[in-house]
């Protein structure tokens, strides 16, 4: 009977999310090469929901509803587009600033369209003990509660960037694939669990 | 002519009044006049005796030559009617010569002759003057004895009225009356024409052929003054250009270059500086852009007088027709005088009623009043003066020399001195007069010397020698110089409004230019930029206005080479030096080039300062245009720089984004939790409140670490015996308590050590010997109980032989590092993590498995739990641990399965133990992937040769005996 229990315990569902908890994804990062020389004063001046302020930063920023994200464009053709929630909303938003900036008469293209960084967050709804998950994990972990309030945790494998807090919220960073950010809340879920704090 | 000359005088002294009150500057004044009265007494006496030579050799002259010598004389000459006073001082001359006796006449031919040696071209020049106005004088005489008859009935009435100015006229009838031998009879025909003279003002309307006839002596008046020599003329125009200038030039100019042009003219009047440092200076000041503007300004009022001088011209033809004699020319010469001086009043009249609403040339007026009365006064006590023949006229003779010595040298350095000679020079006759019948007789012979000279240089050659031949090239280049002079005044044509509307608009443009210039601080003169901006004002005008804009700058610019006169060297080579771009010589070219220089700066104005043109303005383009097309490149230039600006930040913003990486600041990671939408502020409520539960929490941990370090992993009295025996080899005699404690810690660490390395390795087993532990054996209780305590045996000693080794190695250090990098792959695999529990708990772990394992809970949050709970365990304590150990042994013993070899008590044992550890490795990895799981099963137990090979890689453990026994071991399964 022991036998048989080990052996039906063996095919476990291999769910993506073993902690029975997924992190949502809260931002995006690309980057798009238009291939041309912009006048970025000429965009300012006939885009809509363009500002153009050449002290302050030298890129036209655009901002668009839907996807609701924001771009950076700058006169090398290059453009930066952030705020996306997915990776299909972004590579649509970095389409349709293209599309206007050809409508303003360059010849922009739409090359070398590349995900730059994935921020993510979750709540593990119980309380963490961050001092002990920095003793313990003390080669991964930077804890310095007088200047961030929460632990700095830098996963080698992936390389992901996690911030925990006392409340049990947390944040994933620096991932460049959606996954990355999944596996990297899976292995850090056992460590939460190990640290948890009683309310007593 | 007197009067006029006075009036120049007198705006010139009003300056020196309002520039500065000084006495000196009176008294140099007032030398100056005296000195100018002496200057003339030779002309007069000069001009006398050629009047004499000129009855007494040209009697006969034919009178078609005449006429056409007056024509042409007429023709070549321009002036001004300040001239007619020298003309009524002439007429006295001549009532002298008419009056004197003929048996004087070989006295007189005598000094004409040594005049005529001594004299130069100038004094030659000035004798030229007087002769020819006493011929058109006469003639003048016979229209004043028509107009004497038809008034005589209206002048009773009016005796009493008498005018200031007609007083300054009475003064010099008066003289002429006191000298005169015909006393009574002069004095009474010079009263009647005074009082004609003022019925034709009270009545003109009342007489329309006196109106006319006052008309006609008018055209003479002009006629008579155009008779002047060409000298006199530049002299004239030289004087009005600086005094009419001033007031022209001072309200266009700022306060202080008003105030330094006034202060170098002071200077001038002074003698501290010459007339060309005067010139040079004062376009430094104005500019010569408006400088030529003014004196276009002072042109203007010249050009009406030769209006009047071509109809003069048509009445001198008729005059030749009347005859004249000796008895009839004593009366008009005297009627003549009188009505020159009347019509010297009109004309101050006529200035006067022109000069109105202007009231600095109304109080230069009066000041020239107050002046005349002065001089005329001044004059008095010389005719006063009597004395002997021969005295006085060694005297004048002295004294002319030394005044002409005077003049020469006034006349090189100053300009305006040799004004005040020449019209001083007007007073000369009075003193003459005034002298013995000696001096009267030597000034008829001047005068009879002059006219013959100028007969003779306007008629033929031939009749004169080398003298001659001077005065004819001298009179040709005058000429000449009048005709250019003349030139400018013609070229505006027909209408001379539009040329002054062009000259103020121009004015206007350029006072607004040079402001410009300055707020952008170009490096260009001022003089180079005036010069430049009036072309840029033609792009903006009309076609029309254009040309004659075009017209007047060239005439402007031959006006100010003729302005200067005698000093055109030097003004070129004060032009070269003062670097214009394009000489007058070549005024097509500059006007080409001008436009461009013009349009750049209202360029500057728009685009802003310290952007740099690089395109080229087309000169023929309009000012507008030009604008408009350079606005464009500007911009194109604009956007390569924004783009080129552009393209650092992008680079900068890069490094930084790598730099902070490296760095990773706070205030990003506070963007990024802003982002993730986690509440810092909560975050840091909840650590301040923290340290309280922590405190409570700390305190349960810290009892449990306590309780666990008491609870040694060695039993106390095997290691107490041990220890003893040790002692007592090493010949110690005795230890403190942490001695135990330290080697139960060792031992600890070792063991975990050597199992995380005994997984490892069972991991890598082949397939093959799965075969063999899958089978299922049954054996009794008994054996069970006897085989563990066996185990518990053996591991004992495992423990003795390395606590005894490590002793005497002293290799505790080296043995901890060891186990702190496997710590580390522990940490980075996370799978091991489990294996820091001991052999009890492994057991109870895997117990727990095969309870719920039995209970069917195969979820994942189950088994989440039960690594919560372990790590309650942890936290609890040891009791509830031993409480659970005893289940799990009974637990073990029914469901482990093990190898068939029920012959072997130890294997059995050994092998029950191994299955342990793969349950437990189970529990941990069922998480995994199947692939994972496929492990598992490899690993479910560990076999002997899996604890050998792990003894055989340690050096130190390679040549135990505990290695020995367990290849005893080995040998002892082969066989069977």
């Amino acid at each position: 009977m022991a036998d048989q229990g080990l052996e039906g315990s063996q095919p476990v569902d291999l769910q993506k999310h073993p902690s029975g908890i997924v992190p949502t994804l809260q931002n995006i990062v690309s980057t798009v090469n238009l291939d041309c020389k912009l006048d970025l004063k000429t965009i300012a001046l006939q885009a809509r929901n363009a500002e153009y302020n050449p002290k302050r930063f030298a890129a036209v920023i655009m901002r668009i509803r839907d996807p609701k994200t924001t771009a950076l464009i700058f006169a090398s053709g290059k453009m930066v587009c952030t705020g996306a929630k997915s990776e299909q909303q972004s590579k649509l938003a970095a389409r349709k600033y293209a599309r206007i900036i050809q409508k303003l008469g360059f010849p922009a293209k739409f090359k070398d369209f590349k995900i730059q960084n994935i921020v993510g967050s979750c709540d593990v709804k119980f309380p963490i003990r961050l001092e002990g998950l920095a003793y313990s994990h003390g080669a991964f972990s930077s804890y310095e509660p007088e200047l961030f309030p929460g632990l700095i945790y830098r996963m080698k494998q992936p390389k992901i960037v996690l911030l925990i807090f006392v409340s049990g919220k947390i944040v994933l960073t620096g991932a460049k694939v959606r996954d990355e950010t999944y596996t990297a809340f899976e292995n850090i879920y056992p460590v939460l669990t190990e640290f948890r704090k009683n309310q007593q | 002519m007197i009067l006029a000359r006075n009036f120049g005088m007198g705006s010139q002294y009003h300056k020196f009044i309002t520039m500065k009150l000084n006495s000196i500057v009176v008294l140099s004044r007032s030398n100056r006049d005296n000195e100018c009265g002496e200057v003339a007494m030779d002309p007069s006496i000069m001009k006398l005796l050629e009047d004499d030579e000129d009855e007494a050799m040209h009697s006969g002259v034919d009178v078609e030559a005449f006429q056409a010598a007056l024509n042409r004389d007429i023709g070549g000459d321009v002036s001004t009617s300040q001239f007619s006073g020298s003309d009524a001082v002439l007429s006295q001359g001549s009532n002298n010569t008419s009056s004197q006796s003929l048996s004087q006449w070989p006295t007189s031919n005598h000094d004409s002759q040594t005049d005529c040696q001594k004299q130069e071209s100038k004094t030659a020049q000035q004798q030229d003057q007087p002769s020819s106005g006493v011929e058109l004088k006469q003639r003048g005489s016979l229209a004043e004895q028509l107009h004497h008859v038809a008034s005589q009935d209206i002048n009773n009435p009016h005796l009493s009225q008498k005018q200031s100015q007609d007083e300054c006229h009475q003064a010099p009838a008066l003289q002429v009356s006191l000298h005169n031998s015909q006393a009574i009879g002069i004095q009474n025909s010079g009263k009647d024409p005074v009082l004609n003279n003022e019925v034709v003002k009270n009545h003109n309307p009342s007489s329309e052929s006196q109106y006319a006839k006052l008309q006609q002596m008018s055209n003479q008046q002009a006629t008579v003054s155009e008779q002047p020599s060409s000298q006199g003329n530049r002299s004239t125009s030289k004087q009005v250009p600086f005094g009419m200038l001033l007031p022209i030039l001072l309200p266009q100019l700022a306060k202080d270059r008003a105030m330094q042009l006034q202060t170098l003219f002071a200077k001038l009047k002074k003698e501290e500086i010459p007339k060309d440092s005067f010139v040079r200076l004062m376009k430094g000041i104005v500019g010569d852009q408006m400088l030529r503007l003014a004196l276009a300004k002072v042109q203007v009022q010249p050009q009406t007088r030769p209006n009047q001088a071509s109809a003069g011209q048509q009445h001198p033809m008729r005059m030749p027709t009347v005859g004249s004699g000796a008895s009839q020319l004593n009366d008009p010469h005297a009627l003549a005088e009188m009505h020159q001086r009347s019509m010297n009043a009109a004309v101050d009249q006529s200035r006067m009623g022109s000069s109105a609403g202007q009231t600095m040339e109304s109080n230069a007026r009066k000041s020239q009043e107050l002046d005349v009365k002065i001089e005329s006064q001044g004059l008095q006590p010389s005719q006063l003066t009597s004395s002997s023949s021969n005295k006085i006229a060694q005297e004048t003779e002295r004294t002319s020399v030394h005044i002409q010595g005077l003049n020469k040298q006034q006349q090189q350095h100053l300009h305006f001195p040799s004004a005040y000679g020449n019209s001083g020079g007007n007073y000369n006759p009075f003193s003459g007069t005034t002298s013995s019948s000696t001096s009267s007789i030597k000034s008829q012979s001047h005068d009879s010397h002059m006219s013959q000279i100028s007969y003779q240089s306007i008629g033929s050659n031939h009749h004169l020698g080398g003298s001659t031949h001077g005065l004819n090239v001298i009179g040709m280049s005058k000429l000449e110089q009048q005709n250019s002079f003349n030139d400018p005044k013609r070229l505006p044509g027909g209408s001379v409004s539009p040329a002054v509307n062009n000259t103020v608009s121009q004015q206007t443009k350029n006072a607004w230019q040079p402001s410009t210039n300055k707020e952008q601080n170009l490096g260009l003169l001022s003089s180079v930029s005036y010069v430049k901006k009036e072309p840029s004002d033609l792009s903006t005008e009309q076609q029309n206005r254009h040309n004659l804009s075009k017209l007047h700058g060239y005439s402007s610019v031959n006006s100010a080479q003729l302005e200067q006169g005698g000093a055109s060297q030097g003004t070129v080579k004060d032009e070269f030096s003062r670097g214009l771009p394009a000489p007058p010589s070549k005024p097509p070219t500059s006007t080409g080039l001008l436009p461009q220089s013009s349009s750049s700066p209202s360029v500057m104005t728009q685009l802003g300062p310290g952007v740099s043109l690089s395109t080229q303005i087309p000169s023929n383009a309009s000012g507008i245009g030009a604008r408009t097309s350079l606005k464009k490149p500007a911009a194109a230039q604009k956007k390569p720089h924004e783009a080129l600006g552009s393209s650092p930040p992008p680079a900068n913003k890069k490094q930084k984004t790598s730099g902070g990486s490296v760095e990773q600041s706070i205030e990003q990671l506070n963007d990024v939790t802003a982002v993730s939408g986690v509440d810092l502020r909560e975050e840091e409520e909840q650590l301040f409140s923290g340290p309280k539960e922590d405190s409570r929490v700390s305190e349960a941990s810290r009892k449990a670490v306590q309780e666990e370090e008491e609870r040694l992993i060695l039993q106390k009295a095997p290691l107490q015996k041990k220890l003893i025996d040790i002692m007592a080899k090493c010949g110690l005699k005795g230890m403190s308590n942490d001695v135990e404690k330290c080697l139960s810690l060792c031992v600890e660490e070792r063991m975990r050590g050597l199992i995380s390395n005994l997984i490892r390795i069972s991991k890598q087993r082949v397939d093959f010997e799965k075969t063999r532990h899958r089978t299922v054996v049954t054996s009794d209780v008994r054996q069970q109980i006897m085989t563990i305590n066996r185990k518990v045996r053996k591991e004992w000693d495992i423990k003795q032989a390395e606590a005894e080794k490590i002793r005497k190695l002293h290799n505790v250090d080296s043995n901890t590092g060891v186990d702190g990098d496997k710590e580390k792959d522990d940490g980075r695999g996370k799978s091991t993590k489990v294996n820091k529990e001991e052999d009890e708990k492994m057991r109870t772990n895997a117990a727990n498995v095969a309870a719920r394992a039995a209970y069917g809970g195969d979820d994942m949050m189950s088994k989440w739990q039960l690594m919560a709970e372990q790590a309650k365990q942890k936290r609890e304590g040891g009791v509830d641990v031993s409480s659970g150990s005893q289940p799990a042994k009974d637990v073990n013993r029914k469901s482990l399965s093990t190898s068939g070899r029920s012959t072997k008590d130890n294997q059995e044992g050994e092998k029950k133990g191994s299955s342990t550890f793969i349950a437990s490795s189970v529990a941990r990895k069922l998480g995994r992937s199947h692939a994972m799981a496929s492990q598992t099963r490899v690993a479910r137990s560990i076999s002997v040769k899996d604890v050998i090979a792990v003894l055989e890689r340690e050096p130190h453990m390679s040549k135990s005996p505990l290695i020995h026994r367990l290849y005893e071991r080995i040998h002892s399964d082969a066989p069977v």
